[in-house]
């Protein structure tokens, strides 16, 4: 049976004076939580699970704990760490889930030719990127970490599901990845529970599950620290995901320094982009792909979208300027003032 | 106009009246711009943004986590936090609300709603 929620708000007093209460607006159900070192938001508009919707989010909520459990790189008992402290040595086994996206990430780096690349957890590191009592990096440290491509020294063992790293000196960072890989988990996860109409926040990457009331969705994409957006996308079912450096940065003697590396130079990247937002059908891939094209500069992301059509892209230049990928200009408004 | 008529324009007038008597005095009406504070999962403070005088004050988590938040001319922030990301203080004022502020470290949450929803949870 389909189901709508409707606000819980409404006063008895109310529902038995129908001839007003028919003109109260359908109020999805909606939850948050704090889970992978984010905040999350679901919005559940329509479901044809017998379950209420109350369950199905603290499900989806512990899986993502769960899986981040797996992938963070700050907690010493994760995949992550054990890949950091052991693979050099010895193949590390992983589960199917960790195995999957780490594959796919080196599929993505290769890919983007190194733009988006997941092996730059020492880097990270020596910029202190979450943290408030780091340090400039030294120059000499950072030339060395740079233009690497370790991800090219990661092999996998599909019968064992084990990773091996073939180079010492680095470490994995699926921080442009692991959002978007968890809200392709979540899109499953929902889908199967039978949602039906829903939209997710994610830390600022969206999930979109059908549609609203038969309409597209409105996602507003912004582009800075604030949330006035440079324009709205009309989208079904598919992922979004914005990279920026707007609010995760680390400021040395007066200088900001945020938190998207340019793999080349280990130094934040300085494209002439200011923003990007990625709209794809896979949420790994608009995870990742932003990144990517952050890096890349609007040159090689219009030839990348060139050559391979697999995302679309919303672009803000330093300037402020928009630049959108054809297959979504139709579906891309600006703002009056963007 | 017959008295049986009359008798029922005026249990429509009644029923219509107190219908949005009850809207006005639960909240259902849409009013102004409400910024709603959640620490720790819990609503610890609301402010009518449309009336309320600038103003700092702090908000102190459960693990002792604190912010220090500020209205100004209808906008509301995070102008100071102890904790090590500082994303809350980097994230722009907000009155109208398409990005909540968000401190993950120390569990904080503001949300601007124009009208409470009792359906809405945040853990």
């Amino acid at each position: 049976m389909k189901r709508k929620y409707l606000s819980a708000a409404l006063p008895a007093a109310a529902l038995c004076l129908s001839a007003l209460t028919a003109c109260t607006d359908d109020q999805p159900y909606t939850k948050s939580a704090f889970t992978f070192d984010t905040f999350i938001t679901f919005t559940i508009y329509e479901s044809e699970s017998a379950d209420p919707p109350e369950e199905i989010c603290e499900g989806a909520v512990d899986m993502l704990n769960s899986l981040d459990g797996e992938l963070s790189r700050t907690n010493p008992d994760s995949v992550i760490s054990a890949l950091k402290k052991q693979a050099y040595n010895s193949p590390v086994s992983v589960s199917d889930t960790t195995y999957l996206l780490i594959k796919s990430c080196k599929d993505l780096s290769e890919l983007t030719d190194g733009a988006f690349d997941f092996t730059l957890g020492e880097i990270s590191s020596l910029w202190g990127f979450g943290s408030d009592n780091g340090k400039k990096p030294d120059d000499a440290a950072l030339a060395e970490l740079a233009d690497r491509k370790n991800y090219e020294n990661i092999s996998f063992d599909d019968e064992s599901r084990t990773i091996s790293f073939t180079e010492e000196g680095f470490s994995v960072d699926l921080g442009a990845a692991a959002k978007g890989y968890a809200l392709d988990m979540l899109d499953s996860y929902l889908r199967k529970a039978g949602v039906t109409s829903a939209v997710v926040d994610f830390g600022g990457s969206i999930l979109t599950i059908g549609k609203k009331d038969g309409y597209s969705w409105n996602i507003s994409v912004t582009a800075d620290e604030s949330d006035s957006p440079v324009g709205t996308l009309a989208v079904n079912d598919g992922f979004i995901a914005t990279s920026n450096g707007a609010k995760r940065f680390v400021e040395y003697d007066g200088v900001k320094y945020h938190h998207i590396i340019d793999p080349f130079t280990a130094y934040p990247a300085d494209s002439g982009i200011k923003s990007c937002t990625v709209y794809a059908a896979d949420g790994l891939i608009s995870d990742a792909l932003s990144t990517a094209f952050f890096v890349m500069g609007q040159e090689k992301t219009e030839q990348f979208y060139e050559k391979y059509k697999i995302a679309e892209y919303i672009i803000t230049l330093d300037d402020g300027t928009l630049k959108t990928s054809e297959g979504i200009a139709a579906d891309f408004r600006a703002s009056q003032n963007g | 106009m017959d008295k049986r008529k009359v008798i029922c324009l005026a249990a429509v007038i009644a029923i219509v009246f107190f219908s949005l008597l009850a809207l006005l005095l639960t909240g259902n009406i849409k009013n102004g711009n409400t910024a709603c504070i959640y620490s720790g999962g819990k609503l610890v403070k609301t402010i009518d943004l449309s009336t309320a005088e600038n103003q700092t004050f702090t908000i102190s988590g459960e693990d002792g986590g604190r912010n220090t938040i500020e209205i100004k001319d209808g906008t509301i922030g995070v102008i100071n936090a102890d904790c090590p990301d500082k994303i809350c203080v980097h994230t722009a004022y907000i009155s109208d609300g398409v990005q909540p502020i968000v401190c993950v470290p120390n569990r904080l949450v503001i949300r601007i709603e124009a009208s409470r929803q009792e359906n809405s949870h945040v853990d």
